[in-house]
């Protein structure tokens, strides 16, 4: 048997135990522990099992991770997400529909100081969908804009996913970063300009918002310095040399905290709720971490991704005609499979059949870099997708009387600004690359 | 000022019958308190990094050894969350294919899940254990502090010990949730 057929197998069996219920980090360990096994034989598997646990868990890059959930939860308590929404509400509200473009933009604004989807669709999603539902805004629209705006949580920096591609991919976070920002910024206009489209097509969907004196609105700015203050210090502060990311997100951390703290939201009982809802999103997080580390060790025994990316090359396909098929996977992956799975899953397999193609004649590095953003805006399209994207089960447990089909429907056009994006930057790579390469 | 925010898996939930008295509140009050511990340790790491960042921009004097230091606490802390969030059932699985069966059928896959996941970590329980004891014949140490590193895997074994014991309780509610007739 090859290392593919035998990869294949054993991948097949690992989704079968995923369909029967069996928890995704679990389905990893046993596949990679049988597969492992094959190969290479039970003893070396149980020197491996001695180690890698720590290994993996004490890995610096990944301690970044745990600080970024408490930052976000602080920032949670803090009462920065009311500030966003109330600041793009001040300037922007009146328009049509612009109250759903103010959730976007606070979205963005969140997703700046928060690396993750789920927290920023639940967080946005308490504060601006009564505001929403207060001026009438159609529950379709309220609904789809807040599920599609979370995923803004992921695709601008921070990121976990970001952090645990840079890990997969060996490649430096920074640039990752830099990376990211501007598809992210081109993300949050995108959805802008569907709420626009779809409010001008059906005008009482989105009804205009008061307008607001200049005073008010200074106002509002100044409330929301803490969250420029803090992504100028843990995005920024990479940048100008200043900490290592996880120094930045432990800055970012005790900051967002004491914001918590002083606008009167962090007593004794919400700083140990803080601590425990990090504990349970982090243990989330590593237990799938886990699982992959055991996976991966068989499917780099097996040659599985090497053989793979010698195959594709072999088939002499063009490679545009291979990106599409991948990115069908993920969108497939994502009917069923959160996020983290999937990069944690694919990455290892994918990223070397795409380093072996030309693409636009970009280098390795290049390459890689650019994948990891395309990855990225895949899998979080896998979260707002249908039928099990996790944004719009969030968002619809919040609004307990708005019917899923609705929230559904109110993602579709989302979907399609998702498509859109998908294909510029698949098409124009500088769009990625060209503030990486102002980094030097 | 102040909005109230329940993040995901932190709603004001009530605590399941099964988890408020005998074994279940033992299980229960185990997981919390592991979970605080490492949370605390967390909070910690990212307090230590804070004052090692000061020190050095003010004093040119950052804590000697300041990233292994905040690799073995987050090494720890991550550890410690594991049984936790098994207790609160966050860990995640694939609920897609089978949304549609009997509730009983469910509970039955779920308590196989638990019983495998259990395995799992047993296993890693014993194979830490032996990794902690050749930690600490071969005087493993971290580079500068020469902090020994068999102590952090205290923390893993006991974790990964605990979580055996929470996935084989939360498997035995589930077989006895799929026996109860619907």
């Amino acid at each position: 048997m090859t290392g593919i057929q035998f990869g294949m197998l054993m991948f097949g069996f690992m989704l079968l135990l995923m369909a029967l219920r069996v928890h995704i980090a679990i389905a990893m360990i046993i596949t990679g522990i049988i597969g492992y096994a094959t190969l290479a034989g039970w003893s070396p598997l149980l020197a491996h099992l001695k180690t890698n646990v720590y290994a993996r868990y004490s890995n610096y890059e990944l301690s970044v991770i745990p600080l970024y959930l408490l930052m976000g939860t602080f920032a949670a308590r803090g009462g920065l997400s009311k500030s966003l929404f109330d600041v793009a509400a001040a300037f922007i509200g009146h328009w049509r529909g612009g109250l759903a473009m103010s959730a976007v933009g606070a979205c963005a604004g969140f997703g700046a100081i928060c690396g993750s989807s789920l927290a920023t669709a639940a967080t946005m999603g308490r504060v601006a969908l009564p505001e929403l539902r207060r001026y009438n805004y159609s529950p379709r629209l309220a609904t789809g804009t807040l599920a599609a705006g979370g995923t803004l949580g992921i695709l601008i920096p921070p990121s976990v996913p970001l952090v645990i591609y840079a890990m997969l991919a060996e490649q430096n976070i920074a640039k990752l970063y830099a990376a990211a920002i501007i598809p992210g910024i081109l993300a949050a206009i995108g959805y802008m300009i569907t709420i626009a489209i779809v409010t001008r097509l059906q005008p009482l969907a989105g009804p205009a918002g008061q307008r607001i004196g200049w005073a008010q609105r200074w106002r509002a700015v100044i409330n929301v310095w803490p969250v420029a203050g803090i992504f100028f210090l843990v995005i920024g502060g990479i940048y100008l040399g200043w900490f290592t990311p996880t120094e930045a997100a432990a800055v970012g951390a005790l900051l967002a905290g004491l914001t918590a703290f002083l606008r009167g939201g962090l007593r004794a009982k919400q700083f140990f709720e803080c601590l425990l809802s990090t504990a349970e999103s982090t243990a989330m997080i590593f237990f799938i971490l886990l699982g992959a580390d055991v996976l991966n060790s068989f499917l780099a025994l097996s040659q599985m991704p090497m053989e793979l990316s010698t195959w594709v090359q072999g088939l002499g396909v063009s490679p545009f005609l291979v990106m599409l098929t991948i990115i069908a996977v993920y969108i497939v992956l994502g009917c069923v499979m959160d996020s983290l799975s999937m990069l944690l899953l694919t990455i290892p397999i994918l990223l070397p059949v795409v380093l072996g193609l030309d693409f636009w004649g970009l280098d390795t590095a290049s390459k890689a870099i650019w994948f990891g953003v395309l990855a990225l805006v895949v899998v979080e399209i896998g979260l707002i997708h249908p039928p099990v994207g996790m944004n719009i089960y969030i968002i619809n447990s919040i609004a307990k009387d708005v019917p899923m089909i609705e929230t559904v429907k109110g993602v579709l056009p989302f979907l399609a600004s998702d498509a859109v994006r998908v294909l510029l930057l698949i098409i124009f790579p500088t769009i990625s690359l060209w503030l990486v390469r102002q980094m030097g | 000022m102040m909005e109230k925010i329940d993040l995901p898996g932190n709603e004001c939930e009530t605590i399941p019958k099964i988890l408020s008295h005998g074994a279940g509140k033992l299980v229960r009050t185990l997981t919390t308190v592991l979970a605080c511990a490492g949370a605390l340790v967390l909070f910690a790491m990212a307090i230590m990094s804070v004052t090692s960042i000061f020190g050095r921009v003010v004093f040119s004097k950052p804590i000697q050894g300041d990233y292994e230091l905040a690799q073995v606490m987050v090494a720890a802390a991550v550890a410690l969350f594991l049984p936790y969030c098994h207790m609160r059932r966050a860990h995640i699985f694939v609920d897609f294919f089978t949304a549609k069966f009997s509730s009983r059928v469910r509970h039955g896959l779920d308590a196989l899940a638990g019983l495998l996941l259990a395995l799992c970590a047993a296993l890693l329980t014993v194979q830490l254990t032996h990794g902690m004891f050749d930690m600490r014949e071969a005087g493993e140490q971290t580079m500068i502090l020469g902090f020994p590193v068999w102590i952090a895997y205290i923390a893993l074994v006991v974790s990964f010990a605990v979580l055996a014991i929470t996935a084989a309780f939360l498997a035995w509610t589930d077989l006895s949730a799929a026996r109860r007739p619907a």
